[in-house]
This record gives structure tokens, C-alpha cells and sequence, in this order.
């Protein structure tokens, strides 16, 4: 609290404290600590939300329930594991339940393609790499398109696809984040490739017939 | 620059990580591998989820909409922090009511299944329909002399 002041008062830039220190408050009935983790991990636990789902409402309703399942559970925490890592396992547990709650239909995978979805892709068919890179920055439509074609998958499929690809995680990471074997977690990794690939043949097929 | 070591670039060039030789090279095969480029064009589909670094503006408006009364997680957070244990416990376990409840629709079920069961079926038979008139002091014999007889007034 001093070393704070003191830092105000001079202009000093205090050092971001460690997050076992911040654990070790929280755990001690320090509030501040459990909301200062909460700040710093939150965008991230944020963004693999939406990876999940489009909803923006419903990544930061599933980012902030982690949050709070993270403080119940705080006292099971073991300091072996990194804490965002804890965190991480935690949110795409809850992204991948929510996913089997939802009833996932194919079948609009494919039809009505909104004018703005076509256009892009379209681009994403005619355009030189880079031209589509610079495009797809802040483009709503490639990011509902995304989503659409990622809702086709399987809930295992989509989350083992956001695991590896996205958030980088090791087969052995993936399978202690599930419970799942390493064997599986391998094979739903390349059973999910297939499925991207035809629902993404399928989707291009849509687009075609839209076009003529 | 092959196939294998293109493809494990896709991400990189997506999000612009790449040095500026790398990008060359890349673009360079793309240009020249039809393989390659179908498989990037397949990739730039679902890249704005999978790869993006950030939600785009539409989504990120969305949050920040002012609509959307924010949640405030320290507030939740202090709320359940001001539970008691026990019912911090409760919080812990969401499983037990879906429990409870399959147990309660069990007694039920088979509670009504003996109610059904009961009212259907004919009324057990008497002991003098079960045995003939020939048995039946036979049987009066074993229960001792003192028992009136069938016929018997009992008023007297």
C-alpha cells in the first residue's frame, strides 16, 4: 500500500505483481488480487470465447462465468500449472459444454448467403493472397462466414480445432484439458480437418449456384 | 520454400508476423503451387475466427454496446465471497438437484406402477375359497377347539 502511494506521489512504475502472489491474496480473503488476475487475463479468456461463439454476448457471459468458477475453485489450484493455463482449461470446459447444449444444424450452413457474405467470398476466390489478408481485417461478414462453417462441425471437432490451431495447445494438453486420450485427441483433430474441408467444398458449391 | 513449411506459415502470414523475406517466399509459392493456394484460400475462410488476434469491429461494437448492461465480475465475485460456506458448497455441487430429482420421479413411477397394479387385479381368494368344505375342519382343528364354526350364530 505504501510502496503504491509512494509510487503515485513520484511517478514510479511498480512492477505487475506475480500471479502466485495474487493467488496467495485471493486465498487469504483479498478481493483486489482475485480482480486484478481477472483484468489481466480477461481479454484473453475473452477471445477464446468468441472463437466458440459468435454471440458476443454469450463469450463474455461464459468468459465471466469462468471467472467465477475460478474463484470457488481456487483453493484446488496447484501451482505445477501455469494459471492461465488453469484458466484456459477451465473456459474451453465451459465453451465446449455450452456447445452440446446448443443443437447444431447443418443445414443453414448452406443456404442464403447474405450479399455481403458472397462478396467475400468471392474475393477469397479471385483475389491474390495478399489482397485477402489486408481485406479480412474488421470484416464482419469473413467473421459470421467463419462461424457458420465452424457451426457445422462437431462440438469435439470445433474444440479440438480451436485448441490446436488457435490457442496452440499440445495433443498432451488437449488431453488432460478433456479427459480425453492422446489417441483421440489426434484423431478428432484430423476427423475435424475432413469435416472443415467438405463443409468448406460445400460452401464454395453454395456460393457458386448463389453467383449463377 | 515447400509445401509442408507453407502451409505451417499460413497462420503467421494472417496475422502479419512474418518477416518481409518470408512473406516474399510465401506469396512466391502460392503463386507457383495451385495445392498450396486452393489450401490457403480454404484456410482465409475460417482465419477470422481461428487466427485473428482480435474480434472485428461489428463484434467488438457489440460488446461494447451500451444495450448491454455490463456484468461486473468482482461484484458477482464479492457476492459469493459474502455466502456461507455452505452455501458456497451448494455452488460447488449443481449436480446434486438433477439427482434428487431423477430419485423423486423413480418413487413416483413406482409408487404409481403399484397403485395400477393393486386396483387392476382381482382380490386375493379367502382361505375357505382356497380349501373345500372337506379340509375345512381340518384346518379349524389346527387352529384349536374354542373357534366357532362357519355356520355358527354368534350372537347366540
Amino acid at each position: 500500500m505504501l510502496g503504491l502511494a509512494a509510487s503515485r506521489k513520484f511517478g514510479w512504475r511498480v512492477l505487475p505483481r506475480p500471479d502466485d502472489e495474487l493467488i496467495a491474496g485471493a486465498l487469504g480473503g483479498e478481493q483486489a488480487a482475485f480482480s486484478e488476475l481477472t483484468a489481466r487475463y480477461r481479454p484473453r479468456i475473452e477471445r477464446i470465447c468468441q472463437r466458440f461463439f459468435s454471440d458476443p454476448e454469450l463469450a463474455r457471459d461464459i468468459a465471466q462465468e469462468c471467472f467465477i468458477r475460478a474463484y470457488t475453485a481456487l483453493s484446488t489450484y496447484r501451482r505445477e500449472m501455469p494459471f492461465a493455463g488453469w484458466l484456459r482449461a477451465i473456459v474451453t470446459n465451459l465453451c465446449y459444454d455450452e456447445l452440446r447444449r446448443r443443437r447444431r444444424r447443418p443445414e443453414e450452413l448452406v443456404s442464403d448467403f447474405s450479399a455481403p457474405e458472397a462478396q467475400w467470398m468471392r474475393l477469397v476466390e479471385e483475389a491474390t493472397p495478399e489482397e485477402i489478408v489486408a481485406e479480412a481485417e474488421g470484416r464482419r461478414e469473413a467473421h459470421d462466414l467463419a462461424h457458420r462453417l465452424l457451426d457445422s462441425l462437431r462440438p469435439e471437432d470445433r474444440a479440438v480445432l480451436i485448441m490446436k490451431d488457435s490457442e496452440g495447445m499440445q495433443v498432451s494438453e488437449i488431453a488432460d484439458t478433456m479427459g480425453w486420450s492422446q489417441a483421440k485427441v489426434k484423431i478428432r483433430a484430423f476427423r475435424a480437418r475432413q469435416a472443415l474441408r467438405k463443409s468448406v467444398q460445400r460452401m464454395q458449391f453454395a456460393g457458386h449456384e448463389c453467383k449463377v | 520454400m515447400n509445401c509442408f513449411e507453407a502451409r505451417r506459415d499460413f497462420a503467421g502470414y494472417w496475422r502479419r508476423e512474418l518477416d518481409p523475406v518470408r512473406r516474399a517466399e510465401l506469396n512466391q509459392h502460392l503463386g507457383a503451387c495451385a495445392k498450396c493456394d486452393h489450401a490457403f484460400r480454404s484456410f482465409a475462410l475460417t482465419a477470422s475466427v481461428l487466427h485473428s488476434e482480435a474480434a472485428p469491429h461489428g463484434a467488438a461494437a457489440a460488446v461494447a454496446s451500451p444495450r448491454v448492461a455490463p456484468k461486473n465480475v468482482s461484484k458477482n465475485i464479492s457476492k459469493i465471497a459474502q455466502l456461507s460456506p455452505l452455501t458456497r458448497t451448494r455452488i460447488d455441487r449443481p449436480r446434486a438437484r438433477p439427482l434428487l430429482a431423477m430419485c423423486a420421479s423413480i418413487a413416483i413411477l413406482v409408487a404409481a406402477s403399484a397403485g395400477a397394479y393393486f386396483a387392476t387385479s382381482a382380490p386375493p381368494p379367502s382361505l375357505t375359497d382356497a380349501i373345500g368344505d372337506e379340509q375345512q375342519s381340518t384346518v379349524l382343528d389346527l387352529f384349536g377347539p374354542d373357534l366357532p364354526n362357519p355356520g355358527d350364530d354368534l350372537a347366540g
